[in-house]
């Protein structure tokens, strides 16, 4: 298993390594100067030379990208040419608000969603099943920002329940915390919500007409012992490779629903830098996302081998 | 059967759910998808006028909604979003002066009818023979560190302006401690801009606290003579102010804070202010916006009368190089006669914008009403194109950004330069890519973003010069032009300065289409609801308000 671990993480470097080439060449390769976008139109040569040496934007590419990498060893990522901050304290700040949303989006997606799978599943060409089924085919085939939209203008403009936007930590007053995470979470909830309970119904169709679910019910285990323990543990595998999947969104928030509420999370952060061309923000949003997902999926490679044991490394 | 039921049901229950989500129309216009277009303003003097700006701006706060309530926090919402709100000199972007002017204040300002009056200095002299000008500053006033507001503090914060090369101070050769409280800044030549680009566009800091806390902690805090302080900055996220207890007008500010949350989309920013979850809405210009706000009977939109500080929209044609088809004048000419130029604004905008056919707003000093313009005369369009050798006409692209305005009239531009034998595509851009167009040059239609402040000299100039800021590498520099841009520069009064820029005006649009053909005044449109009183929202100029006499009449 060590050596498995080692020989993972070594590859996973050289995938982190050739995605920090890619998104650093790819930002450069993009037209527009990000120091005129950040001056306006008002910039004279002056200040556009005095802030480009100021952001180390006069040096030749590969010195850039030294400098870059060389500072993700000392913890270093550089200054945000559009906020004028630290990307380190800037991504920090947002992570948290995304944390907020995605999270428990996620952990509500999984856990409604393998339930429904079970439910559809264990009632295959029953009305519970078409119905289930139906509304998590619309669910997948409805747009985010559209379900947002809807939840908005009925839940906070007609009936003011809820607040249409904003973002409030958790320290600053639970309640308003809460309130504001309400709409965003379930939008997110549902649009992961439908594709994991596909999944889910499928993954268990498949293991429920194998022979030993047969053999278990022969033995006379209970219905509810012979779908939890034997056919939902066996079912989890394709699930537990989706949740690895997931991981990027976790962390880089989804940008359609962090600007229809307005929370300043990772997801509006690259947008903007994007648009911007605020190399800084991209390139080390980009890089601590491949870094949690290489991470996540080796981890669920080692899960794996506990959820099913034939699947062990060795 | 039953299952086909079912899905008959389902399906109809969820087309009727699509078409009605499809059914609103509301875009969401993204200020991050244009390019950077504003400019810093600077407008002609009219008159010197010792009234001070806050006798003006009590006078009119007192006449806004009987007595004034002080207390409560301003909420405003925006989606300009500053990544500097301290140290000023890197504040550069029109749309942030907004929040420079809760903390901050200049040595001149205005008043409604766009003439200057003093804010921090209480009488001044401009005199072109000596290439100089001289400020007497308000007694008594002091920073928000209770340090004293003088003839040095400005030196030294002119200084700053001056070491990060804004363009305001590009011409000043020295400025001198005269006493206490004059100072005298020596021009390297005389520039008839200079007095409102130095008077207006400088926002003074206290050199104390610079020293103290140095240029980072700066940047996300402030330290002037305005009326508030800043108590809490997230870049991207909120701007929060408290009171500057300092303040020099005794009883103001009347509110006790500001916040400001900046939103990603305009959208959500309209939503917030419906559901009142903010006060204020400023840069609400998307005429969907307004539309979205329409019939509200509570929320007040607010705009610009006097011309200061707006923008002008238009299409614009490269024309720098001989091999392009809008190198003859006789093709810009023909795009002009085109289209029909009133009926796309008016219809594309509801209404909302107002035309413009020159480098001024209907109205300002500057706007010359002599100007012929262009008819919509297709004809006409397709003569000058033979005359030009393009009696086959030729295929060109217009550049566009992804709102919906622009889109959608970039689309019907195309449709009508096809009657004359032009094929326009159309490409979507984003901000980016405009503003390296912008600096660099392109070849074919874009939209033209300009400064159209009733100053010539100063505005005309980032397009025309040769040198120039933006634009300039896509078009021609006729000499006759900038030897009239030089004479603007050069007048010693407004009445000649005015006269020379209508004569501009006329060789700019008529003799030449230079700039193509400008479509609507872009002036910046903020939305208060009825409760919010003495702000005065872009009433002396498109980009500024008072926070200092703003007060909550709830």
């Amino acid at each position: 298993m060590g050596k498995y671990v080692f020989k993972r993480l070594g590859q996973s470097l050289i995938v982190v390594f050739i995605v920090t080439v890619i998104v650093f060449g790819l930002m450069h390769l993009l037209p527009g100067d990000p120091i005129q976008i950040y001056l306006g139109d008002t910039a004279t040569e002056e200040q556009i030379a005095y802030y480009t040496k100021q952001f180390g934007l006069d040096q030749p590419l590969p010195v850039q990208y030294i400098r870059w990498i060389g500072g993700l060893f000392k913890g270093e990522m550089g200054r945000s040419i559009t906020y004028s901050i630290d990307v380190k304290e800037l991504l920090l700040r947002r992570v948290a608000s995304t944390l907020s949303v995605t999270f428990p989006a996620f952990v509500l997606a999984l856990l409604i969603g393998i339930c429904l799978g079970v439910i559809t599943s264990t009632h295959r060409g029953r009305t519970l099943d078409s119905l289930l089924t139906s509304i998590a085919n619309v669910g997948i085939a409805t747009p985010a920002f559209w379900i947002g939209m809807i939840l908005v203008y009925i839940f906070g403009l007609k009936l003011k329940w809820l607040p249409v936007q904003g973002y409030i930590p958790f320290s600053e007053s639970p309640s308003d915390y809460i309130k504001c995470l309400v709409m965003p979470v379930i939008v997110l909830t549902l649009g992961h919500l439908s594709s994991n309970t596909r999944q889910t119904r499928s993954s268990m169709l498949e293991v429920i007409s194998q022979d030993y679910i047969r053999t278990a019910r022969s033995k006379g285990l209970s219905e509810k012992t012979v779908v939890y323990k034997h056919a939902l543990r066996n079912a989890l595998i394709p699930i537990v490779t989706m949740m690895g999947g997931a991981v990027g969104a976790l962390l880089g928030g989804t940008v359609v629903i962090e600007n229809l509420f307005n929370i300043p999370g990772v997801g509006a952060l690259m947008l903007t830098a994007i648009i911007n061309k605020d190399y800084m923000v991209v390139q080390n949003v980009t890089f601590v996302i491949a870094v949690a997902v290489v991470i996540c999926n080796l981890l669920i490679d080692i899960l794996y081998g506990y959820i099913d044991p034939r699947i062990r490394v060795e | 059967m039953r299952k086909k039921v079912i899905a008959i049901l389902l399906t109809v229950t969820m087309t009727a759910a699509m078409l009605a989500g499809c059914g609103n129309s509301g875009s969401s216009s993204d200020s991050s998808t244009e390019p950077v277009q504003e400019e810093n303003t600077e407008e002609p003097a009219t008159e010197e006028d010792s009234a001070t700006a806050e006798e003006a701006e009590t006078a009119e706060s007192e006449a806004g909604g009987g007595e004034i309530k002080t207390g409560g926090t301003l909420r405003v919402g925006t989606v300009q979003s500053p990544s500097v709100v301290g140290f000023t000199p890197e504040v550069t972007n029109n749309s942030f002066i907004q929040y420079l002017r809760c903390a901050y204040e200049s040595l001149l300002y205005y008043d409604e009818a766009g003439n200057i009056v003093g804010q921090l200095a209480s009488e001044w002299e401009a005199d072109a023979d000596a290439a100089t000008l001289t400020f007497k500053l308000v007694d008594g006033v002091n920073f928000a560190d209770g340090t004293p507001f003088n003839a040095e503090a400005v030196k030294w914060n002119i200084e700053q302006y001056i070491e990060t090369g804004r363009s305001e101070t590009n011409n000043i050769d020295s400025v001198e401690v005269v006493d206490d409280s004059t100072v005298t800044v020596k021009l390297k030549e005389w520039n008839s801009s200079s007095l409102e680009m130095i008077g207006f566009f400088i926002y003074y800091m206290s050199p104390t606290t610079f020293d103290e806390k140095g240029i980072e902690w700066m940047r996300a805090n402030s330290c002037g003579t305005g009326p508030f302080v800043v108590s809490g900055f997230d870049q991207g996220v909120s701007i929060k102010y408290t009171k500057n207890e300092n303040y020099r007008v005794e009883g103001q500010p009347y509110l006790d804070g500001i916040d400001y949350t900046i939103f990603g989309d305009s959208t959500t920013l309209t939503n917030a202010l419906k559901a009142g979850e903010v006060d204020v809405l400023t840069y609400g210009n998307d005429c969907d916006i307004m539309k979205d706000l329409e019939g509200i009977t509570n929320i007040i939109t607010e705009k610009n009368s006097n011309g200061l500080g707006v923008e002008s929209v238009g299409i614009i044609p490269s024309s720098a190089e001989e091999s392009d088809p809008f190198y003859d004048a006789k093709v810009r000419q023909a795009l002009c006669y085109a289209v029909d130029w009133d009926q796309i604004v008016t219809a594309l905008s509801y209404g909302y914008y107002e035309r413009t056919n020159q480098w001024a707003a209907p109205g300002a000093a500057t706007y010359n009403t002599d100007l012929k313009g262009y008819s919509y005369d297709p004809e006409k369009a397709k003569a000058l194109l033979a005359e030009a050798g393009y009696a086959d006409g030729f295929d060109t692209v217009i550049y566009s950004a992804s709102t919906g305005f622009q889109q959608n009239a970039a689309t019907a531009i195309s449709a009508s330069l096809a009657e004359v034998g032009i094929n326009a595509s159309v490409e979507i851009i984003d901000g980016a890519k405009g503003n390296d167009m912008m600096a660099n040059g392109w070849s074919g239609l874009y939209w033209h973003y300009a400064s159209v402040g009733p100053d010539l000299g100063l505005y005309m100039g980032r397009h025309l010069d040769v040198n120039g800021a933006y634009y300039a590498k896509g078009i021609q520099h006729p000499q006759d032009c900038l030897d009239l841009l030089n004479e603007i520069r050069a007048a010693k009064d407004e009445t000649t300065k005015v006269d020379l820029e209508w004569q501009l005006q006329e060789k700019i649009y008529d003799e030449y289409a230079l700039f193509g053909m400008p479509l609507y005044v872009n002036a910046p449109v903020h939305m208060r609801y009825d409760y919010v009183e003495g702000a005065q929202l872009a009433k002396v100029h498109a980009v500024t308000w008072s926070p200092a006499t703003t007060w909550l009449n709830k």
